[in-house]
């Protein structure tokens, strides 16, 4: 008989002013079991995670049940609940880097519980924390204890938290989007881990993500989640035949990993945006005495046609962003050249006229839409001083003209120009976004990450919007991402990047479909797919004590 | 401690120095540039014949360039010669010695009050729910508007006219006695200072308790006060720090207002004192020892925080 670690029956949660945000979640995770939780921003699944950990914001209330272990949540007193919930699942969160204490080292991170709670002797706990780094696939734990999350990377942090939640040896762990702040390889090896775990410890797991596509390759059962309620919970192998819920499907046809790419409009010959040769070095602190050279953009070289659309891919730190940023004048290289329409744009604009006449022809679309726009400026405020920029005569009516034509350029409605970014979701903020930087009528846009903070769905509504965009304007794109999917579904030719160096490039169908370099074909095995189990590789580059960001 | 850390300190130290070099010239020059002849303050009232003024001119080397002037001042600084006072025409050092106890008795006073107070009253409103946090709120609005002087007034009508329970003029004699006098003048001086101190800290603490790390402790089982001084306090203070260093060090020149208001005998009383008077040799030594105390109170507190923080000292790597 299996039994059940964690039951959440009728979950609501409530805010403090009443409105009721989770209505109905209803789930049970088995022993050993791993059960996905999926669902868009906002339809609840965090909340109802943080519920059953005791996170939940002040005056947030709750109702229905939640037995952990079989015990009712709401039956307990303070210090027992808290010590059920130490001892009998552990959590792991996002962003590993803002949930661990900047100011502590490793070392005392990963025996804090141990000692505190379960009261161990420190010596011991110590050596428990080693062996917990070593079961996570951390090559040098002891020297890993005595660093601080500044030192590690993003990778490395999230298995430190994933090794500190199995102090305690919990039956049951939750991962809350454990992985969608991580690289595509990154994500593999963290899942590796996960999945080794999991066979040697009878870990039963509570995987939350946006990630339909994930949560079916890694989990037993999916249980989806719409404005609140769990609407349906599938068999991970066969959900794609079993979906009834019409919401489900739409997920699920968002997170086709393999979608071919429409039609590709006929290119034509001239380039608008040639770089040779591009060298950007860093000086770093050595990890023994004195300076070294990093090379962040090493031998670069590509073109962009006019009215095309180039992907560059890469893992973080390969050097994408820092091309990105060269291009748009907010780096300045070390060597090589940038010419855009037969002129050199390698060194920085002089003069603000030149910066401004610059601007007009690239504009760039960052990655967190949250922070790119100034939070106390209504859109159409924040689009009328875009298009003032760049026509500086223009009056009045022009302006308000050109900003609805922005508007619906982007198919935002009318009615939302009046708002303020909090009053938008992520989509129609990055929507504004990109509004913004078409205001300047540009003939090259660069989208650094432009859909990654975004759920899947949305994110194919961006990408849509933006193909729709470069067909009717013959806007060229250049499009930065960590994400071959997406990447796939907007670009024609595609530059594969690795510790700052081009690996491989070519029209997008080659490269993807018939990879010739080992590490393109790393990138590609591990998109999660039906039927893909994460693998443990060696390291595709060495990750140094600084860790990259 | 590694290498780097100890370059950064040396860089440190060297930071240091050259700030006291420039506030020493700037110092002297300031001082030296304010209108009115010392020969007036060096006579001592009497209205000098053209001989005297002679004599005092040489014998105060008047008649050199400034800039002679000011390395005569430093080299003697230097070696434990802070000079002679115009007015009294005793040593600067015999001056300031006897009055400098009583100064940082008052100043330790003022800190003691402002740590307990001001820290405590902001640990508590930001952990003791919303009926303690507006009451410190309140509190510490009607602090930050009232400054040392009218703080000084009500002090003295309440406790020393109305109530009688503190003494209001004077430092009285040994340490319990001294302590005694110093309790209206050194709240008087505090006032300020807890409410900003109690604004920052509980700023500081708020913000920490948000952080999403804490969730992560909580999560673990830890207990709310393990939480409270491994996790939100610890992270706290480095800003609570920061700003009490700069506090701390600002309260050595405020405390003349109090001084004066009390009738205590420190050092602001006689910079006060010497200023009004053109006494230029205690007012140069005089700013230059607050400006030292300053300067190595911040380092203090820099050093502080970067055995707390250590990335605090790091150069950003721009990689």
């Amino acid at each position: 008989m299996t039994t059940t670690v964690l039951e959440i029956d009728g979950l609501s949660v409530a805010t403090p002013d009443g409105r009721t945000l989770v209505h109905d979640c209803t789930l049970a995770v088995n022993a050993g079991e791993s059960l996905g939780l999926v669902g868009e921003s906002g339809s609840g699944k965090t909340l109802s995670t943080r519920a059953v950990a005791g996170l939940l914001p002040a005056g947030f209330t709750t109702g229905g049940t939640v037995r952990l272990d079989g015990r009712d949540l709401a039956s307990l007193p303070g210090a027992e609940l808290r010590e059920l919930r130490a001892t009998r699942m552990g959590m792991a969160f996002q962003t590993p880097r803002a949930h661990l204490n900047p100011l502590r080292t490793i070392g005392d991170f990963m025996i804090e519980g141990l000692v505190a709670v379960a009261g161990e002797a420190p010596v011991a706990a110590y050596r428990r924390a080693v062996d917990l780094l070593a079961e996570v696939g951390i090559r040098d734990p002891d020297r890993r204890m005595r660093q601080r999350p500044g030192e590690l990377s993003g990778g490395l942090l999230q298995r430190v938290m994933i090794a500190a939640t199995l102090a305690m040896d919990p039956p049951l762990l939750l991962a809350d989007e454990i992985t969608t702040a991580l690289d595509v390889t990154t994500q593999e090896e963290v899942m590796a881990v996960i999945a080794d775990l999991r066979r040697h410890r009878d870990l039963a797991l509570l995987f939350i993500t946006h990630d339909l596509a994930l949560a079916g390759a890694v989990c037993d059962r999916v249980a989806v989640m719409q404005d609140g309620r769990t609407i349906e919970t599938l068999a991970a192998a066969t959900m794609r035949e079993d979906a009834r819920e019409p919401y489900t499907r739409r997920l699920l046809s968002a997170s086709l990993p393999d979608e071919a790419a429409g039609v590709r409009q006929a290119r034509r010959s001239d380039t608008v945006l040639e770089v040779a040769g591009l060298r950007k070095a860093y000086q770093v602190r050595a990890a023994g005495r004195g300076r070294e050279e990093l090379l962040a953009v090493d031998d670069v070289s590509f073109a962009l046609a006019a009215g095309g659309a180039h992907g560059i891919v890469g893992e973080s730190g390969s050097g994408k962003s820092t091309t990105a940023r060269i291009i748009c004048g907010l780096e300045t290289a070390d060597g090589g050249t940038v010419t855009v329409k037969e002129e050199d744009w390698t060194a920085p604009a002089r003069s603000a006229p030149a910066r401004r006449a610059r601007a007009r022809v690239v504009q760039m679309v960052f990655q967190d839409p949250y922070q790119s726009l100034d939070p106390r400026q209504t859109v159409r405020s924040c689009l009328a001083e875009a298009v003032a920029v760049h026509r500086r005569i223009a009056s009045r009516d022009e302006i308000a003209a050109r900003v609805d034509a922005l508007l619906d350029a982007v198919r935002l409605a009318p009615a939302l120009a009046d708002s303020r970014p909090r009053a938008l979701s992520g989509g129609q903020r990055q929507r504004v976004a990109i509004a913004r930087a078409l205001a300047a009528d540009p003939e090259i846009l660069v989208l650094d990450e432009a859909v990654s903070a975004l759920d899947v769905t949305t994110q194919v509504e961006i990408l849509t919007l933006l193909d729709g965009i470069r067909r009717e304007t013959g806007v060229a794109l250049l499009m930065i991402s960590h994400d071959l999917t997406t990447v796939r579904r907007l670009c024609d030719h595609v530059a594969v990047m690795q510790a700052g160096r081009i690996v491989e490039q070519g029209p997008i169908a080659d490269v993807l479909d018939d990879p010739r370099s080992d590490y393109t074909r790393t990138l590609l095995d591990s998109i999660p797919r039906p039927g893909w189990t994460p693998q443990r590789r060696l390291p595709a580059r060495i990750v140094t004590s600084g860790g990259t960001r | 401690m590694s290498a780097y850390a100890i370059r950064q300190l040396a860089a440190k130290l060297g930071g240091l120095l050259l700030t006291l070099l420039l506030a020493s010239i700037a110092i002297f020059f300031a001082v030296a540039l304010t209108p009115g002849d010392p020969v007036t303050a060096l006579a001592g009232g009497v209205r000098p014949t053209p001989e005297l003024i002679e004599a005092i001119r040489a014998e105060h080397h008047l008649d050199d360039p400034v800039w002679m002037q000011y390395l005569r001042w430093v080299g003697g600084v230097l070696q434990g010669d802070l000079g002679t006072s115009f007015v009294y025409k005793t040593p600067v050092a015999e001056l300031i010695a006897p009055r400098i106890g009583i100064s940082l008795l008052l100043v330790a006073y003022a800190v003691v009050l402002i740590t307990v107070f001001g820290i405590g009253s902001g640990i508590l409103a930001a952990v003791r729910g919303p009926r303690t946090d507006r009451a410190v709120l309140i509190g510490t609005s009607i602090g930050v508007a009232m400054p040392t002087f009218v703080v000084a007034i009500v002090l003295i009508w309440v406790f020393g006219r109305v109530l009688g329970w503190f003494p209001v003029y004077g430092t009285g004699e040994g340490l319990l006695d001294n302590l005694y006098h110093l309790t209206l003048p050194a709240i008087s001086l505090a006032v300020l200072y807890i409410a900003y101190m109690s604004r920052i800290t509980r700023g500081a603490i708020v913000a920490q308790q948000h952080a999403e790390h804490v969730d992560t402790a909580r999560v673990r089982g830890l207990s709310p006060s393990r939480i409270f001084r491994r996790h939100v306090l610890l992270n706290a203070s480095p800003q609570i720090l920061a700003v009490s260093g700069a506090t701390i060090a600002g309260l050595i020149a405020v405390s003349a207002v109090a001084e004066q208001a009390f009738g205590v005998g420190g050092i602001g009383s006689l910079l006060v004192e010497a200023a009004a008077r053109k006494d230029l040799p205690v007012v140069q030594v005089l700013s230059l020892l607050l400006v030292t105390v300053f300067v190595v109170l911040n380092a203090v507190v820099d050093v502080a925080i970067a055995i707390i923080d250590p990335d605090s000292v790091k150069s950003r790597r721009s990689a």
